[in-house]
């Protein structure tokens, strides 16, 4: 070979080629995989509830009682059957005795019992402890205020592999809520050996269908399949699931076996490949965009008529149909057709006159003395997103007469403008969106808190300056003044007990349900308890008489700020918020179907919110991958992995493609 | 010298100090905060819907553990120096059941690959495109090297990012799109971010090579009977790389900042990826870790091309001594 010569360049080609064998080679000896580009998974500690959640959930690293099935439903997993109680608020689980940690120790109910627990300890990291069915649980909120002791949790285990819960309060979505993250056992043995290390590799015990092997925050993580398991599963041996990359580019180089498209270019280009194009799925999902009014000084979007106005007043379908491709579907109700409340003939649709007569109803013929508004978006939106509210500026201001214009803000000032109340001269809508973990029963009713309790942005803005004052106080950033002996605590604890009673009073006067009224009335023994222990606490001889001070004035602050509130509710507001409370009482699926469908009707009507569109989750999924199914709750995520079946003639064949 | 190089020093750590305050004030002053970004990013995926204010998290008790509740911002600094004293640099925001430290110590060796092998195929490449281009000026190697390193600082590194990625990945399925772990991995990070500085090096070496040809002493060379070779390679060519430390020192630091894009694309999980990320959502004390790190950075490699210089060229060394070292 000389280098002046044409050899080097077949040299280089030939090892080009060598590489391009090898490499199909590698693959060809792969075990039963699969490889995909998934959720990133921050933390092992699935109790965390961060955002990959529901990525340990669809590998199944753990697995708790029971999960979703492959239609709308739930399915037992490792518990063999469940009880509910006639008045529905003691649920009974008997668990399978044939569930091993991966050490080959027996899950037990004591298992679960000390996973709940341990979530629940006061100061254990609690950022969406709110989503979990825990909080209904009786005595588990106090119990992680302080205020309970552990054995009065209601999570009894009646034996090894018999476990009960008793609610404080019938809450529907109580079984559906068993399927997240912070339903799992936790390895007692682990706790105790390694404390909050318990979670780290390679202390992490699982009792799930695979076992991790490999995991790099941020970067992937490996799994293989557990042969402690104890249920059907498919013939997948092993998962290696990347946090992030590029899924079009990994499934056309043939490194991942499916992959969940987000860019409208990928999708169209996919849509157009003469391969590609049979390999998509498309599954609706929960995933709901809709657009929020922002808080502002200015009165015009207090008046429902001109909110109603705006969703009345430009076409989803075709800003769907022109700038999405199908991989969404326009909504008019804040519902999705994975959610039990589901109806197509509740929401809002296009319609211009109607549009044009509410606002010249409201005082604003042809949206004249409407100022120029806002749509704020934050800045991680999609090309697309943005193009959307740029066609619906337009259309508004054809439609309807009133100018928009887009603010793209960085996450952080989106954050604080969607949250505040924004001054006079910053008013219009915002960009939101929710998705769903499971099929929720009283899902409408999660829309009341979008009918704010009063129209008056003066009342509001009296309110506002109250929370504003109480997370000051909280911060530091406003000092209180007073405080340094304990004959000052005394009047702020009375001032304490008379809101309370005042509380008290203004449920008791006849408008409203017995349900409304014992909810209120347990608030209220809230604060009385806090304000009491504070005053014992501030009693103590080596009190901290500033830290109780401050307790005690933020006490009180929130006990004004609840009777200022309800004192001022509108009469609609008080109407669904009784309507809440019957769908939580109510027995039957098809009646709570029903209240959620009327509170819809009430809602859209009023509501701060109106939808956009729902997610279509768009995959390209090779052949040879059975069994995959993409979750309508999860945002699309993939469901539960551990039932996929590898074809291995398929697999070889598309590799052999591969190599062709 | 010795002197010189405690003053170098001690002007890195007032630098440095510096920097903390102005990074420490600018974040306070910022809009927005980790927790209202983390409650809507969260609302948007279990569908909760909670107002504000809200009970502090974990996340916030340990910052306060560490800081102190209330305290001001300059307490926090020195709070934060001490700690910062023995590397420990606490837990993140959105990471709370891990330390910066940890994850850094992962990450840092991911980056510096990704900004070494750059630099050391820049300097490989570079420089012998430098001195053909240089030795044959005008004719066609100069201009078809000028024209390759033109292109080169010109496109930037996430465009070749995406063409190797088509190319490489995509079309001779030689090594994947993105990841790490064995060195596959690393090759089209590495073929995307090597063209800049290798366009910048061979520029560099040209110009200074044909100034130095210029030179009296080459021309003694010449008068001397000195061939060609021995002008260039014993005599130009030496000269001719000194000034070169002057670029491959803040190259390199520049590299290992610029190193977020790549990894972005690249899904490599490097610091440029854990910072940018934190600089996204707030997340106040991966924030203040990382512009102190890319600071520290960015001024030891200043250093150690000023000491590079000292050590091979006399007269330098020679004028530090005279400024009192």
């Amino acid at each position: 070979m000389t280098l002046g010569g044409t050899d080097w360049r077949k040299g280089v080609l030939l090892g080009m080629l060598a590489a391009v064998l090898f490499n199909a080679q590698a693959r060809a000896g792969r075990p039963k995989e699969i490889r995909y580009i998934g959720p990133p998974v921050s933390t092992l500690n699935s109790y965390l509830y961060t955002g990959g959640m529901y990525a340990q959930i669809t590998l199944g690293t753990k697995e708790g009682l029971v999960q979703l099935g492959p239609e709308k439903g739930l399915i037992p997993a490792q518990c063999e059957r469940w009880e509910v109680s006639e008045d529905r608020l003691s649920y009974t689980f008997f668990l399978r005795r044939d569930n091993r940690w991966y050490d080959g120790t027996t899950v037990t109910a004591r298992d679960y019992r000390a996973a709940f627990i341990y979530q629940m300890e006061p100061g254990r990291e609690s950022k969406w402890l709110w989503d979990t069915p825990l909080q209904y649980v009786v005595k588990a909120m106090d119990f992680r205020n302080g205020a309970a002791r552990e054995d009065e949790v209601g999570v009894d285990v009646l034996d090894e592999f018999t476990l009960r819960f008793r609610l404080a309060r019938p809450y529907p979505a109580f079984l559906n809520a068993m399927v997240t993250g912070s339903m799992f056992p936790i390895h007692r043995g682990s706790l105790e050996k390694y404390g909050d290390a318990w979670h780290k590799l390679p202390n992490y015990q699982g009792n799930g269908p695979y076992r991790i092997v490999e995991w790099e925050l941020n970067s992937h993580i490996i799994l293989e399949a557990n042969p402690r398991y104890n249920l059907p599963r498919g013939n997948l041996e092993r998962i290696h699931s990347r946090f992030a990359g590029r899924p079009l580019e990994g499934y056309q180089s043939g490194e991942i076996d499916f992959a969940l498209l987000a860019s409208i270019a990928d999708i169209y280009y996919a849509r157009r490949h003469p391969e590609l194009g049979d390999e998509l799925v498309l599954t609706p999902t929960s995933g709901l965009s809709y657009v929020r009014f922002l808080f502002s000084e200015h009165p015009v979007y207090w008046d429902a008529r001109v909110r109603r106005a705006i969703a009345l007043g430009f076409d989803k379908r075709r800003i769907v149909e022109s700038i999405f491709l199908g991989r969404e579907t326009p909504m008019h109700m804040l519902s999705t057709p994975a959610m039990p409340d589901w109806d197509p003939d509740v929401g809002m649709r296009f319609n211009v006159e109607e549009a044009r007569r509410l606002l010249s109803e409201a005082g604003y013929p042809g949206g004249e003395g409407i100022p120029e508004s806002v749509i704020l978006i934050p800045s991680y939106l999609a090309p697309e997103m943005v193009s959307q509210f740029v066609v619906i500026a337009a259309m508004l201001e054809e439609n309807l007469g009133i100018r928009f214009r887009i603010d793209n803000q960085e996450l952080g000032v989106y954050a604080d403008k969607r949250v505040s109340l924004n001054p006079s001269g910053y008013t219009g809508m915002c960009f939101a969106a929710s998705g769903a973990p499971w099929p929720n029963p009283i899902y409408g009713t999660q829309w009341i808190e979008n009918v704010q309790w009063t129209e008056d942005p003066g009342v509001y803005g009296a309110w506002w300056e109250g929370q504003r004052r109480i997370l000051q106080i909280r911060s530091g950033m406003t000092p209180l003044e007073g405080g340094e002996n304990l004959e000052e605590f005394q009047p702020v604890h009375r001032l304490v007990e008379a809101y309370a009673d005042s509380v008290t009073a203004l449920f008791a006067n006849g408008r409203h349900g017995p349900r409304l009224r014992r909810q209120a009335e347990e608030a209220m023994s809230g604060w009385r308890q806090t304000a009491d222990e504070i005053l014992r606490t501030a009693g103590e001889p080596d009190a901290d008489l500033e830290w109780c001070w401050k307790a005690l004035n933020v006490t009180l602050l929130q006990a004004r700020q609840y009777y200022f509130q309800w004192s001022n509710t509108s009469d609609l507001r008080w109407r669904l918020e009784e309507m809440r409370q019957e769908a939580h009482y109510a027995r039957e699926s098809s009646r709570q179907a029903e209240i959620n469908r009327e509170v819809h009707r009430l809602v859209q009507a009023f509501s701060w919110d109106f939808p956009l569109h729902v997610a279509n989750a768009t995959a390209l999924v090779r052949p040879y991958v059975k069994g995959l199914r993409f979750c309508a709750y999860w945002w699309a995520n993939p469901m539960y992995l551990k039932w996929i079946d590898i074809d291995d003639d398929g697999a070889t064949a598309a590799r052999n493609a591969v190599v062709d | 010298m010795v002197m010189f190089f405690f003053r170098r020093v001690g002007q890195i750590f007032v630098s440095l100090v510096a920097i903390l305050v102005i990074t420490f004030y600018l974040m306070h002053a910022a809009p927005g905060d980790f927790f209202n970004i983390e409650r809507l990013m969260n609302q948007q995926v279990t569908g909760s819907r909670l107002s504000q204010f809200e009970e502090k998290s974990q996340t916030l008790m340990l910052w306060e553990e560490r800081y102190g509740e209330n305290t001001p911002v300059w307490k926090q600094i020195l709070i934060y120096l001490r700690h910062a004293a023995v590397l420990d640099f606490g837990p993140s925001f959105r990471y709370p059941d891990t330390t910066i430290q940890e994850m850094m110590k992962r990450a840092f060796p991911r980056t510096f690959v990704l900004a070494f092998s750059p630099m050391l195929l820049a300097l490989l490449i570079g420089i012998p495109m430098g001195i053909g281009a240089a030795l044959y000026r005008n004719s066609w190697i100069d201009r078809v090297t000028m024209f390759v390193s033109m292109l080169g600082i010109c496109i930037p590194s996430y465009v070749i990012a995406l063409l190797v990625i088509v190319f490489f990945a995509v079309t001779l399925q030689l090594f994947p799109t993105s990841g790490w772990g064995t060195w596959e991995y690393a090759v089209l990070p590495v073929m995307a971010m090597v063209f800049q500085p290798v366009a910048g090096i061979a520029r560099y070496v040209r110009v200074s090579l044909i100034k130095e040809m210029g030179e009296d002493y080459v021309r003694t060379v010449f008068s001397k009977g000195g061939n060609r070779n021995k002008a260039v390679f014993r005599h130009a060519l030496r000269n001719s790389l000194i000034p070169l430390l002057t670029i491959s020192g803040p190259q390199f630091a520049n590299l290992m900042v610029s190193t977020a894009f790549i990894e972005e694309i690249f899904n490599i999980p490097g610091l440029g990826k854990l910072f940018v990320a934190a600089a996204g959502t707030r997340d106040y004390p991966m924030i203040i870790t990382s512009t102190l790190f890319f600071g520290f950075l960015i001024m030891l490699m200043n250093l150690l091309v000023d000491i590079g210089y000292a050590l091979i060229d006399p007269r330098i060394r020679a004028s530090y001594r005279g400024k009192g070292g």
